[in-house]
């Protein structure tokens, strides 16, 4: 077999030799898609072939256009348009043009696209006869997996180009197979019936379809050359279309490069190249010219050398051999993370750095990862940080903020909203006048909802009264036969339309990617339109909700090629270059990715070449990994930075993957070398932020020479930068608010304050002066239910001159009133219910005090100490059988305080001082006693109360408590209560109190 | 270096590939035997390198192992090969995986995280009713989640419990089925959202391979040895799984220490481990050999012997004595008992000072607590002492400042009525109010309450309606103003947003990142680690769709911030230079040459018995009888007496202590200190000194005695006192930050400063050096330069007609009016493609191609195709059909197709476009066929350029009426100095609107004020 290998001196003699069969095998960065572009230009400039007697031939769309577009940057003239397609794209046009003729179709079927063909799978399979199926699969026939997996196996089927004699032949041999040739049968069948065609068919036709001589014959009068990229990912069927389409004039060059084989788990054959030279002979027999490009114009040695010590050695069939790396010198770096947020942050800096210090273009950068489910959102949000304009490759659409307020209205027009109780209507109605359409302040949502909850009137006519502008909201919500009937994309076009809202965002510079999204939206719902017009926009919301659901990515300007990053999978790097290559998340499990997948029905057995002995399928894969590696590292031109996370985080795929010490490089930890040193001269701050930091730390550090801490402060003030912010927005330099002035001359306290105050003056502030420290929660609630319980029951007891209530009576007390208070889930709800019941049989089956009479329920008392007022109300006042008076105060927790603190308790102390004052009280007597009582506690520590003896102590101490409230002495003081202290976070007491950004 | 194997290792080196277990006692380099004895298989071809399987515990065993093996396999293999080490779950995932769907579960069933599972959990209990259960109680979500987990580790469901409690009554019955109807609600919940949690995956793998042995047998055919390392840490359920894959014979080598089971209480069963031999016997069915390794390659003699010491408290005879190696030092054991535990905390803090004097790096040295809450006290006395150190806890994140403000703010976007957090953002650094300041807000709250409020009223609605306020200062004002637009910015872009996304937006709104990046050296590394730390977690928190992210995720930090639900992973630690301060469990596997282990009083280490679980009491804790290990479990049974139970599990707890004390002790490398204090109880003291515990007593007897302080009198408080301002600073005496607020108002003050300190021409000096750094600083990075224009026809005359349209419609896009026209006009042109060609090709750029004249009314009856095939154009065949060109001007390129092109004589063209609708009156359509003639003549359609070119617009809405032109050379000139000045003003972006009829069209009208306008005119 003659094999050309070809210098750079030598291409202009290889071009020019147009006729014949030619492959390319190639070397990463030896210009092979360069080659098969001027291939084609030598083609139509020089041989005056027409354009369209040419078929370009590439493996996707984006290579497809990027091989017209590399054609029209060197001709650099006018042109028909550059024919360069994908595989399907050609056998489309093929069937399309000849599918009448050859298998009696009236119309041309329509694609099946992946989705829909495991929806019909799954459908079929659900119908099938459970006894046809070997017994493992019978519970499986319902399954989505399974699903999946017999479409794939369908799909490999045909690109393997397995007719249904050589299927039941294999599925002879396995019994695990033997249901799936009558199935695939009754697929195909049902298919034809729907007038549908799905990817594997359209080859496997499309390869059928030029058994037909007249059908070549033509065939071969349109196209008199093929050129034909990354063969070495061609499937079996593909490499038999090529054949036939060439069999006439064998007019095809392709070009390969085996190292870059990373497509067999969607068919390729690895063994199309190695195969070439003696299938594709020329017309006089001759096998195939060998022209194999030894010199890489991109790949510097250290690039170069790394990639192979990865691929571990090893020739592959066809290979080219060593490669004469290019000549300028490059790099490879491992860098490793404690966090993946942190390698996000560490790349998108760099990235900044590169195209800030060394004007590096952006799109000159690329971000590769394994998969692109894991690293790129995060990856993502940290360039947005710094403006570094990039596109997330396939981000649903269906998840942008801008589509889900769209799907919010779809989904609030079709809640049930008549009952007036949809918490998930009031959920997303809220959400929707919070977000960024409507953007109703906080006070006024709040409002709505408030009068929503409390008269239960519909949306519709809430908004209509409480929110301003939201009349049209409140029609489409009122009538939403928009989202109900008609087309979605008529729907969508009411709504669109309907809300005055989007004349903000339509303006809003800031908001270009939501626009972005809403048109993209309304051209996947026009195109939806087409295929179905009768799905409803409600309709399509429900099942855009699923996931996996189409991911079309956000549309942008077609004509833009503006300077963006490239972020994407290493799969779809192939066939492009850039100047620096960043491989992120490179851990183990995820790279390489050698799990096993879907092997149930261990569809790859299909492929003749796949080994079933499962060691030489992992070595199979790892190999393949190992390529993709290769050929992700060799899209570099200078610099290559690996990087992954071996620490921080549990996750159980976070370790390094063994390819960085596969390249026998040192790596770097962390990365925090990039640091500039505070005043150092040679390393320039690289942006105003940059700067401003760099000049505030100077600022603050006591090591800095004075000189240099003052030039950075006046400096900071004279901004001479106007990215620079202001001095006032920086933390830490508005002058600190005073705390005093929140106590009105006319002072009056409560027991319950003193004693919060007495716990913790700065709690008390916030918490009793400010209401700052937070709703109380579901015991202060219950505290209160349970006062008026016993207030309502004790006083019918009063009423009908008995001593106490009983329980019964308190039971239904309490069954009147507990509905008017918030507890939560009626689960919820009804487990407070019991509590308060044990607490009114604790009270009631054995009642605490017997033998006293109560005189006083609910009774307000005051008393002035050293001038200050003092105010409370006695829960129950009641004469003792000694004839003495006795205050009580109910309390509704479970563990009471020792004895020692109600001795001394404030509370109690107050109601005795101030019963003593009350002609109300003393009326029934001397008041002798004051006790707290705690139905719920043990039976032994139900009641505890003050000494007398102490009563001067407390007094004094509650004249201090006044004058320091008086003299606004805010200090905190620390104790045990700390733990439960809602607002430790404000105390700089605590760790966490203190300032931020400031230490 | 290489390791010379002792005799014990290589017997287990060499030990032929047979089930076998290793008894490997702590630090006795059982990592690198399991290494060698890999390499030693695989260099004999017992297996290749992926042939062999790992199992540990952790991630971070897994990558020592791997790197370990790696190493030893370095040079016999290929790099790249690997042995495949998963961790136990991880196992049961992979299994899962693949074979899940054989169980119910679908390959794309997510993996909730114990944390989800929780909120699950929550939820599970909402929905139901009890008569028995209380579950107002807060902590009440632990006694579900103990049961299912108990569950989970037994192969069991919440059915077979239901199953077994069938008939019974009573406590703890009553309670047990109403836990056991949570859990199956839970369960439920779990299926119906397609998730599977830990537990889940083992239990569901287990059913895997149970129910189809064929399947096992397929997973066996991969491997030819398995390893199982930790497996004293293993459960029921793990052990079944394994023995369903690897019973009979298979190489099984499993390695533990039952000295290091210290996670019983989380499922861990000793039977694994002491009945490894009769679980997993030879093929001759005789019991695997055990084999031992003791010599101790870590630690100094005094450890081990204090180490032996401790292990005598077990009560397992588990094996022989650690040994130390020939010629290891002495190493050093020293016990410390001081009046306080901030003496005790200084203590630490002040010999670790001393050990980094002596040569030790600070990442050298780990302080080891038995509980969480013993840690602050050490951390704030090295704090003081600036010591970095590393806390590896929740609890600890969530008190450093930065993460609160964060914090604050994602609890205010999700609960406008949560005071503390508003609080904290207010009074914080970037506002700085004081309490008279919010005195204003609290007003308006108070005076806007009513009775019957079911939403109070709250401070930020009140900052909401900042304008309704009275009695608030000017600069408290602005500050509010600030704040309340930073907020409403903020809470729009909430709703909707991912938790990590809204954390992203709370950073970069707030400025956190830029102050972050003016902090000193020291705390900006240590505050951006952590708040990485933090972002991975609202990351990992990722619940299923529809859920409400933001709520749960709070709900999970306060739980977190509780700091009663323990960590049970070990930790990860950065690698810094820092001491590391964790507790014991998570130290489990590391080794520092220094160890502190504080708090070694009674009934704090050992710890005492919390509650008893005693499966007859406590309705949470499985029956013993549905558990798989019972033979090892303490004798317990109904009739015993609850005293005789509960010492029967104060025994089973208190061996796991030791062995706890056991794990810390072997920690230790070269130096070990042990200490404890008469007071504890931190900032409130206890009433009484607690006395040393049996492990410190212990200690005394094989350690230096550093000192006994007296227990004194009770101290008032314990706390560490607020880190102290520290010495004033002769720059800014009056702080920095008033000094920066006086510059404001005095421009010269820094330089009579400077003067002052006599430094005044450095002054000078370094502010001309940083004027000039800053002014070549840009402010924005430089665009590059833009790539040349490329259009196609449809957008060129979209701009003839208006600027503004084309914008909106190919540059910043806004949606398009689904067009019944356009499509007509799609499916005529294919139409009449397939009437002249047979075929037409498969469109990528549909799109492009509507019809761009306005929609015009079709009149009924009239089809445009009909009119197409009376027309002249049906009967000539056209030299060109549907051709596509891309057209270069300048620079710029332009895409287009003509519809046809006809030749009526040699050399003559008639390019025809083909309009489904009406006439148009809008010149601006001729833009195209100026585009067609110019391409007709650059373009090489043909090897022949046309001589004479007619252009017609072929208008077939309502019968046919063709428009035509003659396209002469000057015509054509004309033609592309009119595109040129197209394609310039969109490269200049001139965007103003141009009103016309076409606005009567245009689906952007509604959205452009001059069209509104226009519009309206005409009315």
């Amino acid at each position: 077999m003659p094999e050309w290998r070809i210098g750079p001196e030598d291409w202009p003699e290889a071009i020019a030799q147009v006729a014949g069969s030619q492959i390319v095998v190639a070397g990463p960065g030896t210009g092979k898609t360069e080659f098969l572009v001027r291939r084609f230009v030598e083609l139509t400039e020089l041989h005056a072939v027409p354009a369209e007697r040419i078929a370009m031939l590439t493996f996707s769309r984006r290579a497809a256009s990027d091989l017209k577009d590399r054609v029209l940057k060197r001709s650099n003239r006018s042109t028909t348009e550059v024919p360069a397609s994908t595989f399907h794209s050609l056998a489309f046009r093929l069937l399309e043009r000849h599918g009448r003729n050859c298998f009696g179709w009236d119309e041309m079927p329509s694609l099946l696209t992946g989705p829909e063909q495991v929806a019909l799978v799954s459908e079929l399979l659900a119908s099938e006869e459970p006894g046809r199926w070997p017994v493992l699969f019978r519970p499986l026939l319902g399954s989505m997996t399974f699903a999946e997996e017999v479409a794939d196996f369908i799909m490999r089927s045909r690109e393997y180009l397995l007719g249904d004699a050589e299927l039941r032949s294999l599925a002879r041999q396995r019994d695990d197979w033997r249901a799936l040739p009558d199935f695939l049968e009754r697929y195909a069948t049902e298919l034809t019936r729907r007038g549908r065609l799905d990817y594997g068919s359209l080859q496997m036709l499309a390869v059928d379809l030029l058994q037909d001589p007249e059908v070549r014959e033509q065939v071969a009068q349109q196209f008199h050359y093929l050129i034909v990229d990354e063969y070495q990912d061609t499937t079996a069927a593909q490499s038999e279309m090529l054949a036939r389409l060439t069999e006439h004039h064998r007019n095809i060059t392709v070009a390969a490069d085996p190292y870059q084989s990373v497509y067999s788990f969607r068919g390729a054959e690895l063994h199309n190249v190695a195969d070439f030279p003696g299938r594709f002979t020329n017309l006089d027999g001759s096998p195939a010219d060998r022209l194999v490009l030894t010199t890489s114009f991109r790949v510097p040695p250290e690039i170069l050398s790394a990639a192979v010590r990865l691929t571990a050695g090893g020739d592959l069939p066809g290979g080219t051999g060593p490669v004469v790396p290019a000549s300028h010198s490059g790099r490879v770096e491992i860098r490793r993370f404690r966090q993946q947020s942190e390698e996000a942050e560490w790349i998108a800096g760099e990235i900044e750095r590169l195209h800030i210090e060394e004007e590096l273009p952006i799109k000159t950068i690329a971000v590769l990862v394994r998969s692109k489910r894991r690293f790129l959102p995060e990856l993502s949000r940290a360039l947005e940080r710094r403006s570094i304009p990039h596109d997330l490759p396939d981000a649903r659409l269906v998840d942008h903020p801008g589509v889900r307020l769209i799907f919010d209205i779809v989904l609030a027009a079709q809640a049930d909203d008549t009952t007036g109780g949809s918490l998930d209507a009031d959920r997303v109605i809220r959400r929707l006048l919070l977000g960024p359409l409507f953007g109703v302040p906080l006070s006024i949502e709040r409002d709505a909802y408030r009068h929503r909850l409390r008269s239960g009137r519909p949306w519709p006519a809430i908004l209509e009264d409480y929110v301003p502008g939201a009349n049209a909201l409140a029609g489409l919500l009122a009538n939403p036969t928009w989202a109900t009937s008609g087309s979605a994309a008529a729907g969508f076009w009411v709504l669109w339309n309907s809300l005055p809202q989007f004349d903000a965002l339509v303006h809003d510079p800031g908001r270009a990617d939501y626009r972005s999204a809403w048109s993209a939206f309304a051209q996947v719902l026009s195109r939806q339109e087409a295929r179905d017009p009768n799905l409803t926009l409600a309709g399509y919301v429900s099942l855009a909700e699923r996931e996996d659901f189409e991911a079309t990515p956000l549309l942008r300007y077609s004509g833009d090629t503006s300077d963006r990053l490239t972020l994407t999978t290493l799969h779809q790097s192939k066939g492009l270059s850039f100047e620096i290559v960043f491989i992120a998340d490179a851990v183990e499990g995820v790279m390489p990715d050698l799990r096993r997948q879907r092997s149930i029905l261990q569809t790859r057995l299909l492929s003749p070449h796949h080994d079933p002995d499962p060691l030489a399928a992992r070595q199979f894969r790892l190999q393949e990994e190992m390529r993709l590696a290769y050929t992700a590292m060799t899209r570099a031109a200078r610099l290559v930075v690996w990087t992954a996370t071996d620490a921080g985080s549990d996750d159980p795929r976070r370790r390094p993957s063994r390819f960085l010490s596969a390249m026998g490089i040192e790596g770097m930890d962390a990365a925090t070398e990039r640091e500039p040193p505070m005043d150092s001269d040679d390393r320039v701050p690289v942006t105003p932020a940059e700067a401003e930091a760099h000049l505030r730390r100077m600022v603050v550090d006591p090591a800095t020479t004075p000189s240099r801490r003052l030039a950075a402060a006046a400096t900071l003030h004279r901004r001479p930068n106007p990215a620079i912010r202001p001095v006032d927005q920086l933390a830490g330099m508005r002058p600190r608010g005073v705390d005093s002035g929140i106590i009105d001359p006319d002072l009056k306290l409560s027991p319950s304050q003193a004693e919060s105050y007495a716990t913790c003056p700065r709690q008390y502030a916030l918490g009793r002066r400010l209401d700052a420290a937070g709703d109380a929660g579901p015991y202060a609630s219950f505290g209160r239910l349970i006062h008026d319980v016993l207030e309502e029951t004790e006083r019918a007891a009063v009423e009908a001159g008995a001593t106490h209530g009983l329980v019964e009576g308190a039971l239904e007390h309490l069954d009147e009133r507990i509905s008017s208070v918030d507890f939560g889930p009626a689960a919820r709800r009804e487990a407070w219910r019991k509590r308060a019941e044990r607490l009114l049989r604790g009270m009631y089956e054995a009642w605490i005090r017997p033998g006293a009479v109560p005189v006083l329920l609910e009774h307000p008392l005051e008393a002035t100490i050293e001038g200050v007022r003092w105010r409370g109300r006695a829960d129950r006042i009641e004469r003792t059988p000694s004839g003495g008076v006795r205050i009580v105060d109910y309390k509704t927790t479970a563990s009471p305080k020792p004895a020692a603190e109600a001795a001394v308790s404030i509370q109690l102390a107050f109601y005795l001082l101030a019963a003593m004052e009350d002609a109300a009280v003393t009326e029934f007597g001397e008041p002798a006693e004051a006790e707290f009582w705690y139905p719920l506690a043990k039976r032994k520590q139900r009641w505890s109360a003050l000494d007398p003896a102490q009563l001067n102590d407390v007094v004094e101490q509650m004249a201090e408590i006044g004058r320091s409230v008086a003299a606004e002495v805010w200090t905190p003081t620390v104790s045990a209560a700390c733990s439960r202290c809602p607002v430790r976070t404000v105390c700089p007491e605590w760790p966490e109190g203190r300032e931020s950004f400031t230490r | 270096m290489k390791l010379i194997p002792t005799p014990e290792q290589t017997e287990v080196v060499e030990y032929p590939p047979m089930p076998l277990r290793i008894a490997a006692g702590a630090g006795t380099g059982k990592t690198t035997t399991l290494a060698m004895r890999i390499a030693h298989l695989v260099a004999t071809s017992a297996a290749q390198p992926e042939q062999v399987l790992g199992i540990t515990f952790t991630n971070k065993a897994a990558q020592e192992l791997g790197e370990r093996i790696a190493e030893m396999l370095e040079g016999t293999v290929l790099p790249g090969r690997d042995v495949e080490i998963h961790t136990y779950h991880g196992f049961a995932a992979l299994i899962l995986s693949e074979f899940g769907v054989l169980a119910g579960v679908e390959h794309d069933a997510k993996i909730i995280t114990p944390t989800f599972a929780r909120q699950l959990l929550f939820d599970s209990i909402d929905s139901g009713s009890y008569e028995h259960l209380d579950i107002t109680w807060r902590g009440m979500i632990d006694r579900p989640e103990r049961l299912a987990s108990e569950l989970g580790d037994n192969l069991r469901t919440a059915a077979d419990l239901v199953e077994h409690s069938a008939g019974c009554s009573g406590e703890p019955w009553d309670e047990r089925g109403e836990l056991a109807a949570i859990v199956a609600r839970f369960e439920a919940e779990k299926r119906r959202l397609g998730t599977v949690d830990y537990s889940d995956l083992v239990r569901l793998a287990y059913r895997v391979v149970a129910d189809h042995p064929d399947v096992g047998a397929r997973i066996r055919s991969r491997y030819r040895i398995v390893l199982l390392d930790e497996y004293q840490d293993t459960n029921p359920a793990q052990r079944e799984l394994l023995l369903k894959i690897f019973g009979e014979g298979f190489p099984v080598t499993a390695v533990g220490d039952p000295d290091q089971t210290i996670y019983e209480w989380r499922g861990a069963s000793l039977e694994n481990f002491a009945a490894f031999p009769e679980h997993f016997p030879q093929t001759d069915g005789a019991p695997a050999r055990t084999l031992s390794l003791t010599v101790n390659r870590r630690s100094s003699q005094r450890v081990i012997d204090l180490a032996n010491a401790v292990r005598g408290g077990t009560g397992e005879n588990t094996g022989r004595d650690l040994v130390a190696v020939d010629g290891t030092g002495p190493g050093l054991v020293a016990t410390r008992w001081t009046r306080t535990a901030i003496d005790e905390a200084e203590f630490i803090a002040d010999t670790l000072l001393d050990l980094r004097a002596e040569g030790y790096e600070w990442r050298q040295m780990a302080a080891l607590f038995r509980k969480n809450k013993d840690i602050t006290l050490v951390q704030q006395a090295l704090e003081e002492r600036q010591i970095p150190a590393e806390v590896a806890s929740i609890g600890g994140l969530l008190a450093i400042p930065e993460i609160v403000e964060l914090h604050a703010w994602l609890k205010i976007l999700n609960n406008p009525a949560d005071g503390p957090a508003l609080m904290r953002i207010l009074l914080g650094s970037r506002y700085r109010l004081g309490f008279a300041d919010i005195l204003p807000l609290t007003h308006w709250v108070r005076s806007h309450l009513t009775d019957q409020d079911v939403l109070r009223p709250t401070l930020l609605e009140a900052i909401d309606s900042l304008d309704s306020i009275v009695g608030l200062e000017l600069a408290a004002g602005d500050a509010l103003e600030v704040f309340r637009s930073l907020y409403r910015g903020l809470l729009q872009d909430a709703q909707g947003a991912s938790l990590v996304e809204l954390a992203r937006q709370i950073l970069q709104a707030t400025g956190s990142w830029q102050e972050i990046e003016a902090m000193p050296d020291q705390s900006r590394l240590s505050v951006r680690l952590n708040l990485h730390r933090f972002l991975d977690l609202a990351e990992e928190w990722s619940p299923l769709e529809g859920r409400p992210s933001l709520p749960a995720f709070l709900e999970y930090l306060d739980v977190m911030a509780d700091g009663n639900s323990e960590e049970l992973t070990p930790a990860r630690l950065s690698g810094q230079d820092a001491v590391a301060l964790l507790t014991v469990h998570r130290a489990k596997g590391l080794e520092w040459p220094v160890v502190f282990i504080p708090g070694i009083y009674r009934n704090n280490f050992p710890s005492g018995v919390r509650s008893y679980e005693d499966p007859f009491e406590k309705a949470h804790v499985l029956p013993y009888s549905l558990r798989l290990d019972v033979d090892r479990l303490p004798p317990l049974s109904e009739s015993m007496d609850v005293a005789d139970r509960q010492a029967a599990l104060k025994e089973q707890h208190s061996r796991q202590e030791w062995r706890t004390a056991y794990v810390a002790v072997t920690r230790a490398k070269e130096r070990l200190y042990l200490s404890g204090a008469h007071w504890y109880g931190t900032p409130e003291p206890r009433k009484q000194p607690v006395r040393p515990s049996e492990l410190f007593e212990l200690a005394t007897r094989y350690s230096d005695d550093l000192g006994t302080d007296e227990a004194g009198e009770r101290p008032q408080t314990l706390k560490y006192e607020a880190i102290g301002e520290g010495a004033p600073d002769p720059v800014f005496p009056e702080g920095w930050d008033v000094a920066m607020r006086a510059m404001a108002e005095d421009s010269d003050w820094a330089e009579r400063r400077s003067t002052e300190l006599g430094v005044s021409e450095a002054y000078h000096d370094r502010v001309q050096h940083y004027q000039d750094k800053l002014f070549r600083i840009p402010e924005t990075p430089k665009p590059s330069e833009p790539d040349p224009l490329s259009t196609s026809v449809t957008g060129l005359v979209t701009y003839a007609i208006c600027p503004q349209r084309f914008y909106w419609s190919e540059v910043d896009r806004l949606p398009r009016r689904p067009s019944g026209a356009a499509r007509r006009g799609v499916e005529v042109h294919r139409r009449i493609e397939l009437h002249h060609r047979g075929e037409v090709p498969l469109d990528d750029f549909v799109e492009d191609s509507y019809d761009v004249g306005p929609p015009e009314t079709e009149r009924a009856g009239t089809k445009p195709f009909d009119a197409f095939l009376n027309s002249r154009f049906a009967t000539s065949k056209p030299m060109l059909i549907e051709a596509p060109f891309d057209l270069k001007i300048g620079s710029s390129t332009v895409r287009g197709r003509i519809d046809a092109v006809y030749a009526p004589a040699p050399g003559h063209w008639e390019i025809v476009d083909f309009k489904s609708g009406r006439p148009s009156k809008l010149p601006e359509t001729a833009v195209q066929l100026e585009a067609y003639a110019l391409a007709a003549t650059e373009v090489p359609f043909t090897a022949h350029r046309p001589e004479v070119i007619d252009v017609t617009f072929a208008y077939l809405g309502d019968g046919l009426e063709t428009v035509s032109e003659r396209a002469d050379v000057q015509w054509i000139e004309r033609a592309k100095i009119h595109l040129s000045q197209l394609i310039g003003r969109i490269e200049a972006a001139e965007w103003n609107a141009e009103p016309s009829s076409a606005c009567r069209h245009c689906d952007f009208a509604r959205f452009c004020e001059p069209g509104s306008r226009w519009l309206a005119g005409q009315d």
